[in-house]
């Protein structure tokens, strides 16, 4: 497909090699901060159990890296991370999968900028300006409506100043998120540790271990449930490979990008909620699922106020720029292969995919207008969950049929095969985990998921019209 | 490479070849897909469990499968 996708048009539509592993490291280093999105949601749904979902899904996150580490390698021009190398294996067999796949992985990132923003907005609004309640609201139903408020203002002020910052190119882009990391996750890591010295882990809060108020098919349910959402964060620093065709050296950074995101997670993901859980407990956090650090903050350091809120901003402001980052490579990267819009595919002279990442900022623009996080991650989930079904299969599927094609790095075969089995875990948790997160969600995300297909559809009917004008408009010109 | 090396496409992939038809897949994996949403919309043991049984039956299929380039998915 990519041989064959029109460019279109005058301009620049490369990216340059400007980075190391270690850059793409810190780039995904606001990862480890998903963690803030939903902990405290998974542990009022699943109580006790949300430890061990955790821990489940970083793991099997760990073993999906090997698949598209070697995925990666493949493909060291590619940029725009694994759903983008997929595409190469499905294009062969059924091509409206690709798209599919891509636009699910698209979808699943693009709303940690709305979801961020809007969070940010809410913390300064309530910390720093208590005056600011005006809204304007638009509401046909009792539960959906647009609303424009000081938080959305806020929150839409901080994503157009971070466009501005990233549109300088990749290797700057990696400086901040280098300041931005040191400066939320050495905090947020003393949080986690800290509190383990101190003796403050009670025990009797994971006792009994059982999912409150479930049982038979309900348990399984919850469970699925929590490990549908968990996978949102806990499988998210495969976006380390996303920059692939900006690594310096390809073939030697990918995989040491991924396995050390994947280790930095490993340490956030299984301690973070364990240490929440024993500390806080179960019925603390459900007084507010949604600040659930603030109670573990209070106990550990004494005063929440001002210091909780600025490490939750800058963790927050680390997770909008990773996706900002990563997205707008996944456009960029589709665009050039002819999967999505064509106008996506130019980039700056600097090598920066300002087109992508401007769409990227409006469509979250728009997202933010709906408010309700939780459910924007659950219908974004949807896409996640798409995507890793399809791209392990993908991983399988390459191997069978380009066995012989140079691999940098090749996963151990048990890696491979254990690919497919997590692909069906994955598979599964799509169709029983998501309801439990409410139906309509599930609509809205199948059906931006679905967008992507006929988005894919509209562009090849784009390209093979220019492609019958291309000969008038050289014979008028000459 | 260097900072200013442009980034330019090759296909590792070699000629155009295909391990099965996963036409026959697709269409399972889809009805299993619905077959779990109902179980979840109507708390159905019994769907869950067809469901998680046909979704096992297809990583057996899926995984043991000859190397042909004539095998079709599922045809042992």
């Amino acid at each position: 497909m990519s041989d064959q996708a029109s460019t279109g048009g005058e301009g620049h539509a490369e990216l340059v090699r400007a980075i190391r592993w270690q850059d793409a490291f810190w780039i995904a280093s606001g990862v480890p901060a998903l963690l803030i999105f939903s902990v405290g949601y998974i542990a009022v749904l699943t109580g006790p159990v949300s430890v061990l979902i955790w821990v489940v899904s970083v793991f099997v996150g760990l073993a999906m890296a090997f698949v598209y580490a070697e995925m990666a390698g493949m493909f060291p021009e590619k940029s725009g991370g694994p759903p983008v190398f997929g595409a190469q294996a499905w294009r062969r067999y059924f091509k409206p999968i690709a798209p599919l796949n891509i636009w699910g992985y698209w979808f699943a990132w693009t709303p940690v900028i709305a979801i961020g923003a809007l969070l940010m907005g809410g913390y300064i609004q309530r910390e720093w300006f208590p005056g600011q309640t005006w809204s304007l609201d638009w509401a046909p139903t009792s539960d959906f409506g647009l609303h424009i408020n000081f938080a959305y203002v806020v929150g839409a002020a901080i994503i157009l100043a971070l466009l501005w910052l990233n549109h300088f190119g990749i290797k700057e882009s990696a400086i901040v998120q280098l300041v931005l990391g040191v400066c939320s996750l050495v905090p947020l890591g003393l949080l986690i540790i800290v509190p383990i010295f101190q003796g403050k882990i009670d025990l009797g809060n994971f006792t009994p271990f059982e999912v409150p108020g479930a049982s038979g098919w309900g348990t399984f349910e919850l469970v699925a449930a929590g490990l549908f959402v968990a996978a949102w964060s806990a499988y998210a620093f495969e976006t380390s490979v996303v920059y692939t065709a900006e690594f310096r050296n390809p073939q030697r950074d990918t995989t040491r990008a991924i396995f050390s995101s994947g280790g930095l997670c490993i340490f956030f993901y299984t301690l973070g909620p364990f240490v929440l859980l024993g500390v806080v407990g179960v019925e603390k956090i459900q007084e507010d699922p949604a600040t659930a650090l603030v109670p573990l903050a209070d106990s550990v350091f004494g005063t929440s106020g001002q210091f909780l809120i600025g490490l939750l901003l800058v963790a927050l402001l680390l997770s909008i720029n990773t996706a900002i980052l990563g997205s707008s490579r996944t456009l960029y990267q589709a665009s050039k292969d002819g999967w999505t819009l064509r106008f996506l595919q130019r980039t700056t002279p600097r090598g920066v995919p300002l087109r992508a990442m401007s769409f990227d900022i409006a469509f979250n623009l728009v997202l933010m207008l709906l408010g309700n996080p939780i459910y924007i991650l659950a219908a974004s989930t949807i896409g996640y969950m798409v995507f890793n079904s399809l791209n392990l299969m993908a991983g399988y599927l390459l191997r069978k049929d380009a066995p012989d094609a140079a691999r940098p790095y090749r996963a151990p075969v048990i890696m491979i095969r254990l690919g497919v089995v997590l692909a069906a875990g994955n598979f599964v948790l799509l169709f029983v985990g998501a309801p439990s997160w409410g139906w309509k969600y599930v609509g809205l995300g199948w059906l931006i998921v679905v967008a992507g297909v006929a988005i894919y559809y509209y562009r090849s009917w784009s390209d093979r019209r220019r492609e019958a004008h291309a000969p008038l408009v050289v014979a008028r010109a000459k | 490479m260097s900072e200013l090396d442009p980034v330019t496409e090759v296909d590792p992939l070699g000629p155009e070849q295909h391990w099965a038809n996963l036409m026959p897949m697709i269409a399972y994996l889809a009805a299993v897909g619905v077959l779990l949403s109902i179980a979840a919309w109507q708390d159905w043991g019994w769907a869950f469990t067809l469901g998680l049984v046909l979704t096992a039956v297809w990583v057996v299929g899926f995984i043991v499968s000859k190397d042909r380039l004539d095998a079709r998915w599922f045809r042992w």
